[in-house]
């Protein structure tokens, strides 16, 4: 498979006269034609601001400081405004979690949907903006078409929101929190229809969220984030049966699932760090069970412990030994032969 | 009213809240042109015809989608809304006609978490004075007793005295979470309602704050309400769980036993729909399509029936009662799932 899109080393800033925060502090990964991408972490770990950055819509005073984002082996980085127009919005589009703030709630769907194809005519516009509705699955796109966002629900707003990012037949949709705001069958049908038109339509898409639910129920690979870096970046699979980081760790030990149940959970102690301060070795380490001092003088280097199998931490004989919330594929059939 | 607690393993089933047949209705804007064409009033109607009880020292969860009236209910119990019809008795008294003087006498036994703990807590009032304010009001402590109280509370939910004059905003949101619990706990409340209390929070803060309030209920013996729409986290912390749909309860039992094997066709698609940590089972069907209607207009006959799958006639003429359909397992439905169509 070929690459689309590559992010190498990418740093943001954002500067103010008190403080700098480092958003993303060298942040790089790949993302290969036709594949479901996941960025995962909490609040904070700048899964957004690497998106942001992506599409060059960096809230100020936030900036790219470093790095390289390849599109094509061209650099966006680099681009003038006036190139970034020609991919920003056609190959790459964008769905935000909050439906409601970004789409323009004074102008009907139909209108926001027709400046997806300008110089087409009429008829045209017509035919592809209710084609386009009824693919993200809204009931009577005729009808609903002329309305506006607050005749929508919170479900439907996504949709539409999706079928206007779809208009350009983008290469590569980056989807921020697609589903968080939505109730659970919403968001069931919303991943639903990620899955089928990524498939059908043959685009890649970088799915941000912080629910390990959502990655596996999508994501092919996969990279977790924590305090502006990736800690670990594999196939989901093997993410989900054997993490190599004490945080991709912790994080499965502390969510609730069904072998759990009236347990106590695997809480994280503390936060994480003030990123206008970051710690100078390992971000993790004032959190990790497994920390030693070494741990807190050196940020640790991106190892591949396997093909495709990365993490960050100094600790390998440690982490070799987690074992993840599924069973090792053919672990199962081994230990029956 | 049928005992819906027969196979709580707590075993002392002493009811401390009984809601009977509540209703809950919010009156539409009625104009004049409205009135003058003769047009009938209409309301929402956020909780319709519930009964529910809630056991001293369970963990009661109350899971549904947004606009089911998960939280209507709740401060219906509280008082914070009148009721339109029906009763809520603590206690076994009647606590839905009380007002003035006698219905705050009530209230403090009754405790409220927020979801949001950023806008739920005054940002000009230090913790310290947050906690004092609660226990001088309700007059909780002797006066002089105050401070060592105040210490006893941050230190149940996990924090220090050394955080008691600083104020909410420079708090994390687990923090603010844990404040907001020690304000609850400071009237040593009977009952604790919790309303998305781990929302907001994020996976690892979450788990801390699960782990404390479900530690916290067995110190203490509280009884709590757990209001959320995180089925994992439901299954994970209460003993019943009770399912609303639309202003009604459809299905009502043991936690793992509803999660194993759902009765109710609507509950057997909320768990379907939630997504699944294993990245080896994935589904590319739709859980359900469509969404819940209007509570406005809810449909005749049972409310799940125009999204339902095995909907018959007789689900579009009647109205299907909270029965009991298993041993302490109840099912607003004609016709429940078979045992056969068991979820993992």
């Amino acid at each position: 498979m070929d690459k689309l899109l590559e992010v190498k080393d990418l740093k943001v800033e954002f500067r103010s006269k008190r403080e700098t925060v480092k958003a993303v502090d060298g942040v790089s990964f790949e993302v290969y034609e036709g594949e479901t991408f996941g960025l995962v972490g909490e609040s904070g770990c700048g899964k957004s601001q690497t998106c942001r950055a992506i599409l060059s819509l960096l809230k100020k005073p936030g900036r790219v400081v470093g790095g390289e984002i390849l599109y094509k082996g061209a650099d966006l980085v680099q681009m003038s405004p006036r190139q970034l127009r020609s991919i920003r919005g056609r190959e790459i589009s964008v769905v935000f979690q909050e439906p409601m703030t970004s789409l323009n709630p004074v102008l009907s769907i139909k209108r926001q949907l027709y400046e997806v194809f300008p110089g087409a005519s009429s008829a045209e516009k017509w035919r592809r903006a209710t084609e386009l509705l009824r693919l993200v699955g809204i009931p009577s796109p005729e009808a609903r078409i002329r309305e506006y966002t607050h005749q929508f629900s919170g479900g439907m707003r996504q949709r539409a929101m999706i079928a206007i990012a779809l208009g350009a037949n983008p290469k590569l949709l980056i989807a921020d929190e697609p589903t968080t705001a939505l109730d659970v069958t919403i968001q069931d049908q919303v991943l639903c229809l990620l899955e089928n038109l990524k498939r059908d339509l043959g685009m890649s898409v970088i799915l941000v969220t912080h629910d390990l639910g959502v990655i596996a129920r999508l994501c092919d690979r996969v990279a977790v984030m924590y305090a502006g870096i990736v800690v670990e970046m594999a196939d989901t699979v093997t993410l989900f049966s054997r993490p190599r980081h004490p945080y991709t760790y912790a994080l499965m030990g502390a969510l609730p699932d069904q072998g759990k149940v009236g347990m106590e959970l695997e809480a994280i102690t503390g936060a994480p760090p003030n990123l206008a301060d970051p710690p100078a070795g390992c971000p993790f380490a004032p959190r990790c069970k497994f920390a030693e001092e070494a741990c807190r003088d050196r940020r640790p280097d991106m190892a591949e412990l396997e093909p495709g199998h990365f993490s960050r931490c100094r600790r390998r004989e440690v982490v070799a030994s987690f074992r993840g919330i599924i069973p090792a594929p053919g672990v199962a059939e081994r230990a029956q032969a | 009213m049928m005992e819906q607690a027969n196979h709580l393993e707590t075993g002392a089933a002493e009811k401390l809240v009984e809601t009977r047949h509540l209703s809950t209705w919010f009156p539409l804007k009625h104009s004049v042109v409205d009135y003058l064409f003769g047009k009938p009033k209409r309301h929402l109607k956020a909780v319709q015809d519930v009964s529910l009880d809630v056991y001293r020292g369970e963990n009661l969860g109350l899971v549904g989608e947004s606009g089911c009236g998960k939280s209507t209910l709740a401060k219906t119990i509280l008082r914070l809304y009148a009721p339109t019809s029906g009763q809520v008795l603590v206690r076994g008294k009647d606590i839905s006609s009380l007002r003035g003087e006698a219905l705050r006498r009530e209230r403090p036994r009754m405790q409220m978490i927020f979801q949001d703990p950023y806008s739920s807590l005054n940002p000009r009032m230090s913790v310290y004075e947050i906690l004092e304010e609660m226990l001088t009001v309700h007059r909780m402590v002797e006066p002089g007793k105050v401070r060592e109280r105040i210490g006893e509370l941050l230190d149940m939910c996990g924090l220090s005295m050394d955080i008691a004059e600083r104020f909410p905003g420079e708090f994390s949101g687990g923090q603010r979470q844990r404040i907001g619990i020690a304000r609850a706990l400071s009237l040593q409340p009977e009952l604790i309602i919790a309303d998305e209390p781990v929302s907001a929070l994020d996976v690892s803060i979450q788990a801390q704050i699960i782990n404390l309030l479900s530690n916290l209920q067995k110190s203490l013996g509280l009884t709590l309400l757990f209001i959320s729409h995180d089925l994992r986290v439901v299954r994970h912390i209460t003993h019943r769980v009770a399912v609303m749909y639309l202003g009604g309860i459809v299905e009502l039992g043991a936690t793992e036993a509803v999660f194993r094997q759902p009765f109710h066709p609507y509950t057997s698609i909320l768990i379907k729909a939630a997504p699944v940590l294993d990245p080896t089972q994935r589904r590319t069907d739709y859980a359900i399509t469509g969404e819940p209607p209007s509570p406005i207009d809810v449909p005749q006959g049972c409310r799940f029936h125009p999204r339902c799958v095995h909907g018959k006639e007789r689900c579009r003429r009647e109205l299907p009662p909270l029965r009991e359909v298993a041993p302490g397992r109840f099912a607003a439905c004609h016709f429940p799932l078979p045992a056969a169509a068991t979820n993992a």
